[in-house]
């Protein structure tokens, strides 16, 4: 199952298929994101999982942060699930915001928008947010 | 194929050394200071003369590889090392080097910025991006090789290298390598110990898997750690004889020790195994090993860009090393930067601008046998 939150508006197909080819390459663990470690922009991250894990943290969880968060029953416990990660090939990007949340959020990413070509990839982005020093 | 041991002798070439580097026992500097101590050390080294002594069972002169490294990106340096993009460069293509590789040597700063306190993570700098965009815009080159400093490669390093560069001769697995090693003995245990090299696997460069990268083996000529021994030698010529195969054999070195008695040795140890095995060695850039290892060709990629003001569109007539090109420009405000590049179609790229601000663009892609191939535009 892959899961991407609402708060991510430049959601990057590319991404989620170079994170479904790393999911087999990794033996297809439970549980799979780009974001263990963070490096890709807060904003660009994606979560792969098993349907049968995720089922488990229904039933098993009672910490409300968890339950509200989704998927840290999972990543918390490594001793339990096989955890993987995807680094960014670039560079550690993880400062960069590009989630939306705010109306300062909402300011940052209308201005960003403009910048970028109508059918772009998150290396556009990083390019855009380069330029932008 | 034929049996040939092809030596790689790389250094690590990072400059002077003072400041509160170890010293010997008796208080006096164990690294050269100074650039001047450097110099007469290798000015002696690759002086046509001695080069000839050293020749190769094939007559050839003897040839070193300048895993050349930049001290930038850290707020201290209590080694007093010079600070500055280029200066190991420019000192190193001053020497008569050219028929010597000239690669890349990477020590990546750690998040406090502390000089010499290298990080044990890709991630806690993105130096890595500016010392290679400002060689490949400022010194016209980009380098098809590397090696770690401190040997030190997390799987961050390696999914960088894997978009970035071909050959790594990062691997120093031997047979002192220990599970338990610290940062500072990261010695690759557990790495395939080949004498030539390995793809390595996603999650975990020291294993084998699909990656399209080649890690090569290169284990310390002398130093505290480790050496390269008679019967490491033998045992790599050996093997070629035995499979009729050429392998690779590299060790490395460091501008800022005195390289002198170490290659009189080095030199000593392969004419000793030549003979117990009856099998040649060539004198390789890490270039040459890998084509001669794996039986490739020399070709390289032909490259174009067409520019304006919103968008850098690069054209490649085959498929690269590279998933996408290393991009470097430099912008109006003064800056040198790393951009990328999205994939249109295959071996088709586009950089987006967002309006120029850029008044340079420079573009470099790597086959698979090493050859580089760059492209500018104003």
């Amino acid at each position: 199952m892959l899961r991407v939150c609402a708060d991510r508006p430049l959601l990057c197909p590319v991404l989620i298929d170079e994170l479904i080819d790393a999911y087999a390459e990794l033996d297809e663990p439970d549980y799979l994101s780009n974001n263990l470690p963070p490096s890709y922009p807060d904003g660009l991250d994606l979560e792969l999982m098993r349907t049968e894990c995720l089922l488990l943290a229904h039933d098993e969880s009672r910490d409300p942060y968890e339950r509200e968060h989704v998927t840290p029953f999972l990543y918390r416990r490594p001793d339990r699930f096989r955890l993987a990660g995807l680094i960014c090939p670039f560079g550690n990007y993880s400062h960069v915001r590009l989630a939306l949340d705010t109306p300062d959020d909402y300011e940052r990413l209308s201005a960003l928008v403009t910048r970028l070509p109508e059918a772009y990839d998150y290396r556009d982005i990083l390019t855009a947010v380069v330029l932008a020093g | 194929m034929t049996a040939e041991v092809l030596v790689v002798h790389c250094v690590d070439t990072e400059g002077p050394l003072g400041g509160d580097a170890r010293r010997l026992p008796d208080g006096s500097p164990e690294f050269f200071e100074t650039w001047d101590d450097i110099l007469v050390s290798l000015r002696e080294l690759t002086a046509p003369d001695q080069r000839r002594r050293f020749a190769d069972s094939f007559g050839d002169a003897y040839r070193f590889n300048w895993f050349i490294m930049d001290f930038t990106g850290f707020a201290t340096n209590p080694k007093c090392r010079v600070a500055a993009y280029h200066d190991t460069w420019d000192h190193i293509t001053r020497l008569p080097v050219e028929a010597d590789g000239l690669y890349w040597h990477y020590h990546v700063p750690p998040a406090s910025g502390i000089g010499d306190q290298w990080s044990d993570t890709w991630l806690s700098s993105n130096e890595c991006n500016t010392i290679l965009a400002r060689r490949l815009i400022e010194r016209g080159s980009f380098p098809a090789a590397f090696r770690a400093g401190g040997t030190i490669e997390d799987e961050a390093a390696s999914r960088w290298l894997e978009q970035t560069i071909p050959l790594d001769y990062s691997n120093r697995v031997s047979e002192r390598s220990r599970p338990d090693a610290d940062l500072h003995h990261f010695d690759w245990y557990g790495a395939p110990a080949v004498w030539g090299s390995y793809h390595p696997a996603l999650g975990n460069p020291m294993r084998r898997g699909s990656l399209s990268r080649f890690i090569y083996r290169s284990i310390d000529l002398r130093s505290r750690y480790n050496e390269l021994t008679q019967e490491h030698v033998d045992d790599c010529f050996r093997e070629a004889r035995d499979s009729d195969a050429p392998r690779v054999l590299s060790f490395f070195s460091h501008d800022n020790r005195d390289m002198r008695p170490e290659t009189h040795h080095v030199v000593d140890l392969l004419r000793t195994a030549e003979e117990r095995a009856s099998v040649p060695w060539r004198s390789c850039t890490a270039i040459d090993a890998h084509r001669r290892y794996h039986d490739l060709d020399d070709e390289h990629l032909e490259l174009s860009l067409e520019r304006d003001d919103r968008s850098c569109v690069i054209r490649a007539n085959g498929a690269p090393f590279q998933r996408t090109p290393f991009v470097a420009a430099r912008l109006e405000d003064g800056r040198i930067a790393r951009l990328y590049a999205a994939a249109l179609e295959p071996s088709v790229w586009r950089v987006s601008l967002g309006g120029g601000r850029v008044s340079e663009i420079a573009v470099a892609v790597t086959s698979s046998n090493g050859a580089v191939s760059i492209a500018t535009v104003g």
